[in-house]
């Protein structure tokens, strides 16, 4: 990285939803605003676009995704903003700024196809949404077991169907879109299988004011539903998935019934002809980034994890860096796209390109609405989220935890007997490799943190997470020395 | 069993590519990602961790790293580790899987 760095006002980090809204928000105020993100077009994984050269028909057609489109469509190419594409944020690190320009400032290394190279950034916002938090169960590493995202985004933008019969396996809501999505686009769904009881969805009848508010998102869930039954395909509840079978990939899949411990007995199984499988079980946001800085992160087992806390203004306790989107706890990309606008406000009221009186009037309605946005999504995580106990309770001694290092639980299991004075994520982390890979403990930290919290009868708080460190994805060495 | 395909029906006449998965030629179109190329091909197997199980794609989306595959150019120029699913499918590269399907010691 040679000579003096690049500058920018504003730096967004994602494209997703939260992102456009707050680069929206942000327009028009003679800032510079550069948009990084790891994918080629913006949208984010809600909206991830096929490339230009592909254009599909009726592209996410539904109506979830017509606000988002319509913001997505407002902003795209918008000569105003340095968009950053196949682009990563290797590190981020506080940068004070010259005294009087009035904000903390951060330095960010980005990678992208040409090389490493520093930008100076006088706000960030982080939107880098999340990702499938997986269940491990024996099979899971299987090729052909995906998250039911991966299946998602390839068809939403590769129009690629994952299997010939998937198999849809979780608690999220999420998995009967992705049912409906398949069967549209000419796949073959297995069945789709809840770790709920049948009747658990109506609990939400106790939050009328939420049903009220997300009256469209209930009775979208709920179309879906009917339309899939009517297509014949299986939905099951009160069952988890118990293995995933095949040689060279998986062909066929066990599920159980879930027992009242939140358990899984072994008894009344059912096998399902498959040749994917998807995993809805939730998910886990992208906070690395912020944690690496030093922003405060809470854990919240239903809301995604490591969640980034903030003030009123959706500014970290890093200043200068703000979060917007599901890093603040999943809640959707409606959700995410008022609090890219009150991040927006915050970001044009912190560099004082608007007073706080003009920033809490382009932010009122927002927070109002923020408000019973947080209502839906508490209600969805408490609703959508398996119970706790099945975590850890569906891996066999030669289960893999980190796919990266290939650690199985009976390793974990070991070192923990052996090393009884091991504590925290980050000591089972030295001692076992355990999230050392590529990857960073990206899909196995919550599991790793979790078996270490019911081993040693302690909370995830106790337990920490892996230390979020530089650079935040692999680099290779030639691009981090531009050799 | 077909395994994974591509929704032709809805999707405009698209220009193809031919890459090398370890060794063979695969018909390709532009646009496609290397990891959606090979899926759609009946290709499921993405590496071989050192147990030697097979591995494949887990989160289309360059978390997982899952389906780090080594790419390389015309007569194996610019050799170097890329996500299948973040790196699109372009003429004459070769892809080469990770690992082997027998235990390391």
């Amino acid at each position: 990285m040679k000579g003096a760095p690049a500058q920018t006002d504003v730096l967004i980090i994602g494209a997703g939803p939260a992102s456009l809204a707050a680069a929206s928000a942000v327009l028009g105020h003679n800032l510079s605003i550069t948009i990084v993100d790891e994918q080629l077009r913006p949208g984010g994984q809600f909206l991830r676009q096929p490339p230009r050269c592909m254009q599909a028909h009726n592209w996410l057609d539904g109506r979830l995704y017509r606000p988002a489109k319509r913001l997505l469509q407002t902003i795209e190419d918008h000569p105003d903003i340095d968009w950053r594409f196949g682009t990563t944020v290797s590190a981020l690190f506080p940068d004070p700024q010259p005294p009087g320009i009035g904000a903390a400032g951060h330095s960010v290394w980005l990678t992208g196809a040409a090389g490493m190279e520093r930008l100076r950034a006088r706000t960030v916002l982080l939107a880098s949404g999340c990702y499938e938090r997986p269940l491990m169960f024996p099979g899971w590493t299987l090729p052909g077991v995906m998250g039911a995202g991966a299946i998602q985004t390839l068809l939403k933008s590769q129009q690629v169907v994952s299997g010939d019969r998937i198999l849809l396996v979780g608690s999220h809501p999420l998995q009967l879109i992705v049912a409906d999505q398949i069967l549209k686009a000419g796949g073959k769904v297995a069945g789709v299988v809840f770790s709920q009881p049948a009747l658990a969805g109506g609990s939400i009848l106790q939050h009328p004011g939420v049903l009220f508010s997300h009256f469209l998102q209930f009775t979208e869930i709920a179309r879906v539903f009917f339309r899939l039954r009517r297509a014949g395909v299986r939905v099951i509840f009160g069952s988890a998935i118990t293995e995933a079978k095949g040689t060279g990939g998986v062909l066929a899949a066990t599920i159980a019934p879930i027992d009242s411990m939140g358990g899984v007995s072994g008894t009344g199984t059912t096998e399902f002809e498959c040749d994917a499988v998807g995993l809805c079980y939730g998910f886990l946001v992208s906070s690395e980034l912020a944690r690496q800085v030093g922003a405060e992160a809470l854990w919240s087992e239903n809301r995604g994890g490591w969640l980034v806390q903030h003030d009123e203004w959706m500014e970290s306790t890093v200043p200068g860096l703000f979060v917007a989107g599901e890093v603040t706890g999943m809640a959707g990309a409606d959700a995410a796209i008022v609090e890219g606008v009150i991040a927006g406000m915050g970001i044009l009221r912190s560099l004082g390109n608007l007073d706080t009186q003009q920033a809490e009037l382009g932010a009122s309605d927002h927070r109002r609405q923020r408000e019973k946005n947080e209502r839906f999504a508490r209600c969805l995580a408490d609703l959508a989220s398996p119970p706790h106990a099945l975590w850890t309770g569906l891996m066999a001694p030669e289960t893999i935890v980190c796919r990266c290092e290939t650690v199985t639980r009976q390793e974990l299991d070991d070192a923990l007997s052996v090393h009884t004075h091991i504590q925290t994520a980050d000591a089972l982390k030295l001692l076992t490799r355990i999230g050392m890979g590529l990857c960073q403990g990206r899909l196995c930290h919550s599991t790793a943190a979790q078996v270490l919290s019911v081993t040693r009868k302690t909370s995830i708080e106790n337990v920490g997470s892996f230390h979020a460190a530089v650079p935040a994805r692999p680099v290779p060495i030639n691009k981090l020395t531009n050799t | 069993m077909i395994l994974a395909f591509r929704v032709e029906k809805v999707v405009e006449q698209r220009r193809t590519v031919t890459i090398h998965v370890n060794g063979r030629p695969l018909a390709a179109f532009e646009g496609e990602t290397i990891a959606a190329a090979m899926l759609a091909s009946g290709l499921r197997i993405f590496s071989y961790d050192r147990d030697g199980h097979p591995r494949g794609a887990f989160c289309n989306m360059g978390v997982c790293y899952e389906c780090l595959v080594e790419v390389s150019g015309p007569r194996g120029s610019d050799k170097r580790r890329v996500r299948a699913c973040q790196t699109q499918v372009e003429a004459d590269l070769s892809v080469r899987m990770l690992g082997t399907a027998t235990a390391r010691p």
